[in-house]
């Protein structure tokens, strides 16, 4: 039997993490990711990488939980291993601060970062315009790294990568036997889902080493996410906007707000702004279908949408994107060479 | 008023700072004056990662943990001001790591968050069943003392570089009250068999993705000689060894390998920090901190003396409470001078 080849559209954290499951996973399987931008230009590199996760309203929460879980679970036994500082993984504590009492109780994901709490008073006095705040470990996964080191596995696995920008699948429909669509926000153009659009986010990228601790504010608009080479401040959720250009006010806003949650910000020095665009959607969708491409019937495994979440679900969405390969190929296997 | 402070580490200048804050009343009646051998960047306190923990139990020691809360919470204090870079503070969680069971830390309730371990936690920690999650501050000497020094400059405190070799000396030069804040070498202006090195050594690594400092606890071997790692503001402090009775000041290899092989079990990471730097201490150790008044007679002259040594590994941790606990005797030695002067007319 010849090779199932395999294409993964978009070379962000998504694609990638897909990718890299296939190839490990189906010996049998020649996997090529195509995409117009690789690391580090594409949108997860701009992440900050802390894992966190809002809830989607219409997926099943088990299925969340499951994302959430399998990539903490995943990144987890990287950071505690010798890979984490060429991967880009580490473990970060800190906290979520809110204005009022929510009455929501824990997020989803609670019982899969470490040490979940509610914070207390004695804490809490750091921050005196918020009344409730939560305290926990979690991960960041900076992309800068991870991304060049996810490829470095593809490669070891047999995989390929290749710079092409895929306008249209039925490009593709010749040359692969299963396409996996991970375009993020491309995927508006691409299979036209109107439902997919931006959600502009504006960093900063300050020096504060002394800076060990993460601090969010719930509304997720305010943000202090120490890295490795820098302290990301965030930040802006601008939907339906399509500026990839740096705003200054909008950089001043960012700062005077990051040095009310954190006064020794002041002495920060800038290392630079960025912008990215994370792929919003209603609901991430991750889901196959099958089309005709080019006389071919070619199954096609949606894997995109993941908004702000897209380092926080990578694995987990990338696994079950495998699943669903899976179930195709099971179903129609590639034809033998004769 | 003539005060002299022997010792410029962190006790030493710490103190200064309490007096100046307590008796500034005084005015220029009171001069205040650092005498010593060594300054930073080359002092005990200076090359010390700064953890502001201090030893788990305290024996009984109750004294020493009142000061140890007042100094974190003091030192919390200034975490709001945009200053707190400049000393060198900052706050810092991470883990405390036994393998057994045991009794809270005499610090659980000065600290921040401070909670057990989850079981997933300490499937990180292979070899250690048992321990602790709390967040604390970082004090980095090597900016702290240059802060204090500035600050004390400020107020007209005159620094002498010059090593003192008896109280006398200060005595017959005319100062009336001496602080004495010499660390580890205080048996040399007075023989002191409580008071021996703790030798440390360290190793300084780039590991800027380690924003946890990691403490092993292992009871059969004593506080210190166990692996540590206390990320800096800059370089990662890796540890420990606690040699009581060592002078040597000079990095060891046998010590060298077995701190890094030790840490290296602990946080794999590590493999890829860089090594940038080594260094090794003398810790003041003690079995409790000598903090006391001494009247010493020469001659037909009297010289009070507070002795403020002996704070071991947690000198950073204890120092603000050490110091106020010097101001209130000195106050006392003020008072007796006063009622003295009084009983004379």
């Amino acid at each position: 039997m010849r090779k199932v080849r395999v294409a993964v559209v978009g070379a962000g954290v998504v694609g990638l993490s897909t990718a890299v499951c296939i190839a490990e996973a189906i010996p049998q399987s020649d996997v090529t990711v195509l995409a117009d931008r690789f690391t580090p230009d594409t949108t997860s590199d701009v992440a900050a990488g802390v894992l966190f996760a809002d809830e989607f309203p219409d997926i099943p929460l088990e299925q969340q939980r499951r994302w959430f879980q399998r990539t903490f679970d995943h990144l987890l036994a990287i950071a505690d291993s010798p890979e984490a500082s060429p991967a880009g993984v580490f473990l970060c504590s800190g906290c979520q601060v809110f204005r009022e009492v929510p009455d929501d109780g824990k997020p989803f994901w609670s019982d899969y970062v470490l040490g979940f709490r509610t914070m207390t008073d004695k804490e809490l006095r750091r921050f005196p315009q918020y009344k409730f705040g939560q305290a926990y470990t979690t991960l960041t996964c900076e992309c800068t790294a991870y991304l060049p080191w996810l490829q470095s596995r593809l490669v070891k696995a047999g995989g390929q990568m290749k710079h092409e920008k895929v306008t249209d699948l039925h490009q593709l429909g010749q040359r692969y036997d299963v396409i996996i669509n991970c375009s993020g926000l491309g995927a508006r153009d691409l299979v036209g889902d109107g439902e997919v659009y931006p959600v502009r986010g504006q960093i900063l990228k300050v020096q504060a080493p002394w800076l060990k601790h993460f601090v969010r504010v719930s509304d997720g608009q305010t943000y202090i996410y120490p890295g490795m080479a820098g302290v990301t401040l965030g930040g802006t959720r601008q939907i339906g906007d399509w500026r990839l250009e740096t705003d200054a006010e909008e950089s001043e806003g960012i700062m005077e707000r990051c040095c009310l949650l954190e006064p020794s910000l002041r002495g920060a020095v800038c290392q630079g702004v960025k912008v990215g665009l994370r792929p919003g959607r209603r609901n991430l969708r991750l889901e196959r279908e099958m089309l005709h491409l080019q006389g071919h019937r070619v199954p096609v495994v949606h894997n995109y949408g993941h908004g702000g979440w897209g380092i926080t679900l990578s694995w987990g969405t990338a696994l079950d994107a495998l699943q669903l390969v899976q179930q195709c190929l099971n179903e129609h296997p590639p034809p033998a060479k004769l | 008023m003539r005060v002299a402070i022997i010792g410029a580490g962190v006790i030493g200048l710490s103190t200064a700072q309490a007096l100046l804050e307590r008796h500034h009343s005084m005015g220029t009646s009171l001069t205040v004056e650092v005498y010593a051998d060594c300054f930073t960047p080359l002092t005990t306190s200076d090359g010390a990662a700064g953890l502001w923990q201090p030893y788990l139990h305290d024996n009984g020691k109750t004294l020493e943990t009142k000061w140890n809360k007042e100094t974190f919470d003091y030192l919390l204090g200034f975490l709001s001001s945009p200053d707190s870079i400049r000393m060198g503070i900052f706050l810092q969680s991470g883990y405390n790591l036994c393998s057994e069971r045991c009794p809270d830390p005499s610090f659980k309730d000065i600290v921040l968050g401070f909670r057990e371990l989850t079981k997933r936690e300490l499937e990180l920690f292979p070899g250690y069943s048992f321990g602790w999650f709390n967040t604390a501050l970082v004090i980095e000497g090597k900016h702290y003392l240059p802060w204090l020094t500035n600050w004390l400059k400020e107020r007209g405190v005159r620094f002498f570089h010059r090593k003192i070799n008896s109280f006398k000396e200060l005595a017959e030069s005319g100062v009336n009250v001496i602080i004495n804040c010499t660390g580890v070498r205080a048996g040399e202006l007075q023989p002191d068999p409580e008071l021996m090195p703790g030798r440390g050594q360290i190793i300084k690594v780039n590991a800027p993705w380690l924003k946890h400092f990691i403490l092993t606890h292992n009871f059969a071997r004593g506080v210190y000689e166990s692996p540590y790692i206390i990320p800096g503001s800059h370089l990662v402090t890796v540890g420990g060894v606690f040699q009581l009775g060592n002078w040597s000041e000079q990095s060891n290899s046998t010590d060298h390998k077995k701190i890094w092989d030790e840490a290296c079990i602990l946080e794999p990471s590590l493999k890829h920090a860089t090594v940038v730097d080594h260094w090794t201490g003398l810790r003041p150790a003690r079995k409790t901190v000598r903090l006391e008044r001494e009247t010493m007679q020469f001659g037909p002259m009297t010289c009070e003396v507070i002795h403020n040594y002996g704070h071991g590994g947690y000198g950073l941790t204890i120092h603000r409470g050490c110091a106020l606990e010097v101001a209130r005797l000195f106050g006392e030695i003020l008072d007796q001078g006063a009622r003295k002067a009084h009983s004379n007319l």
